[in-house]
């Protein structure tokens, strides 16, 4: 095997590559990232077995060939290497080691044998859509913060992603709960999607996908079945294993008679939640919420921490309630309200409280409340 | 790969040996071999299969191979590659079949091998941890990304603390879909009970002398002759392992020093216990040190078993049999025999534990057994 590689163009993909590579690995071959050299491209694959991430770039290729590399390794020698340079790879059949020379530096790498690195697995998907980049990440930015992280429970850690039928028709939806919270994040669903299977994308495959999904102006195709998912762009595909397990039946939990409504400013209760916050025990996070008409009192009283307590102008005209929350919850939610408003659904002090944003319904999110 | 590439420490492997995962064929386990095709022939694969017998017998060998076996088809044509094998009497598969590779590197994503790990100062633990088996929760949380079974060897369910056991309990009581657990137990009644009895017997049977010259030869040895094949099996209870370790490490010629040593016994000869001290101590290496004691438990247990069944055991050194008949004459004389190897044992565990000085233990240890010896003695001539 012997090509050249443009070292920005590949330093971009080991970064993205090595991020799938568990730093703290027993088994080497899984530190190792596969290194194909095609026609007029390579392709960098790297796997944990549950998470594979693919790559192809271009490159001038010489002589085809396929090996595995230690990914952190290369990875940092790519990231020194002076800027604007061209990295040469040259593997020698003889030692099983991979030659590495840009500008005056050289380097000689361990390699082991492709055929030891894991199998991509051909999958028969159920479904198979488009959707643009900005939706997607839309979904999987705005539910992950309420994924579980309890071993225990391992069906919560990620997020549940299906087609659910509403009023308007047939939506494409992702939910996160932890039991505490939950978040759901719904979009119309591509007419290719109706059919897929009810799947839990597992929390590092969600992590990825964001990532993935940042560029504003690509198509991510999507396929589905039941044991994997995939997630490409034009260079970049992801699969991931899904999880085991039966999501829980969240609708119940999405409280529908919720009459008591009050509307703040998204940013100013976020940045208030998190100044009072600041007092609160580390245990509890409790914080206390007065609201009555258009003000609402926020106060922390920690015994051994300290007091704290923010005033906030808020539209609400019901009665006046004291209700408490777990701080760090209600900064997730209120953090990742886009729109200007907050629009917080009240029922009782102790009946789950529904925030969505604005008067859009496309996002809602449910926080348990707490006695305070 | 599963055997240390990097020089790390693989808890599970006879040093110098080949790897369970790289062993190509099991070598006289056909009954157990049987009995697990015939439990998936019969439509009755159980979830949790206990594999028994002494140390070194073939059960990760057999574990292996049982892992290879179930990745290799899919669940639907199971049965049918059962048949095959079924007729054909072995679970053996091509050590160069992709699944067969992926498992050796560790890169399958349907198998797991919990063992013990490192801690996180670097040493090799001394057990298997409740963490350790709580990554099986990772490994089943996700589906099978293409139907197959999913396979766990614990090597060796032995090493398991408490906690680590009763994490284990958890997954036997309520399987996940498809999985198959393999424990591998030297002592299974070291096991909680409540394990014990949700898992199926698999039980492995010592090896006979020509099964062992076969075992041997694949594990790289020299091909051997019978009379030492016959030597090896009867040190060794029939374990390739053990007799791996007795051949490659000079173990035979230990076990011969010992029995000179012994055969002066009730005297104490000084010469000869230095020269055997010298042959431990001399490699510097703690594991000739271990062996020493292994073997010594074995000359001690084969005096006690003179004495106490009475008649010839098939001599394993030259002037052995009439060592042993004179210094292990009796039943009464084989319980003083056994109780030395007991304090011996112990006295062993505390020496290699402390670091105490090698010869000074070796010396002693010799020192007691010529005192046991004319203790026998005196008893014989009262």
């Amino acid at each position: 095997m012997k090509l050249s590689i443009e070292r920005g163009i590949l330093l971009r993909a080991l970064s993205s590559a090595q991020a799938i590579v568990e730093s703290r690995n027993v088994i080497p071959i899984l530190s190792n990232l596969l290194f194909t050299a095609n026609d007029d491209s390579v392709t960098i694959r790297t796997t944990d077995l549950q998470l594979d991430f693919t790559e192809v770039i271009p490159a001038e290729v010489k002589q085809k060939g396929s090996t595995t590399m230690p990914a952190t390794m290369l990875s940092d020698i790519v990231r020194k290497l002076p800027d604007g340079g061209v990295v040469s790879f040259n593997a020698d059949p003889k030692d099983g080691r991979m030659a590495i020379h840009c500008g005056r530096s050289d380097f000689s790498l361990p390699t082991f044998p492709d055929a030891d690195f894991p199998d991509a697995q051909k999958v028969e998907y159920s479904a198979n859509f488009s959707i643009s980049a900005p939706i997607l990440n839309r979904l999987f930015v705005k539910s992950r913060f309420a994924m579980s992280t309890e071993e225990t429970r391992y069906y919560l850690n990620g997020v549940c992603m299906h087609i659910a039928e509403t009023e308007t028709g047939h939506v494409l939806r992702c939910i996160a709960t932890d039991g505490h919270r939950l978040a759901l994040v719904e979009t119309e669903a591509p007419a290719d999607a109706i059919d897929m299977p009810k799947v839990i994308i597992p929390r590092k495959a969600v992590h990825e996908i964001v990532r993935l999904s940042e560029d504003d102006d690509t198509t991510v195709a999507v396929s589905i079945s039941d044991t994997v998912v995939r997630f490409a762009t034009s260079s970049i595909t992801l699969t991931s294993r899904t999880v085991e397990g039966v999501f829980p039946d969240y609708t119940k939990v999405i409280p529908d008679n919720n009459t008591r409504k009050l509307e703040v400013d998204a940013k100013d209760f976020a940045r208030a939640i998190d100044r009072v916050s600041t007092v609160s025990s580390e245990k509890t996070r409790a914080v206390k919420l007065q609201i009555d008409q258009d003000q609402m009192v926020m106060s922390v009283n920690a015994p051994e921490s300290g007091i704290g307590e923010e005033a906030l102008a808020v539209a609400y005209s019901d009665e006046p309630m004291t209700i408490g929350f777990n701080a760090r919850f209600l900064f997730d939610i209120a953090s990742q309200v886009d729109k200007a408003n907050a629009t917080v659904m009240l029922n009782t002090p102790d009946d789950p409280t529904l925030i969505h944003e604005g008067d859009d319904q496309s996002a809602i999110y449910v926080v348990m409340p707490m006695r305070v | 790969m599963l055997i240390s590439s990097d020089g790390s420490p693989s808890p599970d492997c006879v040093p110098g040996a080949p790897h369970p995962c790289a062993t190509r064929s099991l070598v006289g386990q056909r009954g157990a071999e049987a009995t697990f095709l015939k439990s998936i022939v019969n439509g009755r694969l159980h979830h949790g299969w206990l594999m028994t017998g002494p140390k070194g017998i073939g059960k990760a060998t057999l574990a292996y191979q049982i892992s290879g076996f179930l990745l290799g088809s899919s669940i639907e044509g199971i049965a049918d590659a059962a048949a095959t094998a079924f007729e054909s009497r072995t679970l053996a598969s091509d050590p160069e079949h992709p699944v067969a590779r992926r498992i050796m590197a560790g890169s399958e994503a349907n198998f797991k091998l919990v063992t013990r790990t490192l801690t996180a100062t670097g040493r090799l633990s001394d057990v298997i941890r409740a963490d350790d088996v709580r990554s099986l929760h990772t490994f089943f949380g996700l589906k099978s990304q293409d139907r197959r079974y999913r396979v766990v060897i614990i090597d060796a369910a032995d090493d398991m603390n408490v906690q680590a056991a009763n994490a284990l309990l958890k997954v036997l009581e309520e399987p996940p879909s498809n999985a198959v657990i393999l424990l591998i137990a030297h002592q299974p009644f070291r096991l909680l009970p409540t394990i014990r009895s949700r898992c199926r017997l698999l039980r492995l049977l010592p090896l006979e002398p020509s099964d062992m010259a076969r075992a041997l030869v694949q594990t790289g040895v020299d091909p051997i002759e019978d009379t030492t094949a016959q030597i090896l099996v009867e040190l060794s209870s029939g374990s390739v392992g053990t007799a791996f370790r007795m051949l490659n490490a000079g173990g035979v010629e230990l076990y011969k020093k010992i029995i000179e040593l012994i055969a002066s016994f009730p005297q104490f000869n000084r010469q000869l216990a230095l020269d055997l001290v010298n042959t431990v101590t001399e490699k510097k290496s703690g594991d000739q040190l271990v062996l020493f004691f292994d073997v010594l438990d074995i000359a001690l247990s084969r005096l006690a078993r003179r004495g106490a069944l009475g008649g010839a055991l098939p001599s394993a050194a030259s002037q052995e049999p009439d060592t042993l008949a004179r210094l292990s004459p009796d039943p009464q004389a084989a319980r003083h025999w056994a109780d030395a190897a007991a304090q011996v044992n112990a006295l062993s565990r505390t020496g290699l534990e402390v670091n105490i000085d090698p010869s000074a233990l070796i010396l002693d240890t010799i020192f007691r057994l010529a005192q046991t010896s004319k203790k026998i003695e005196a008893l014989r001539l009262k």
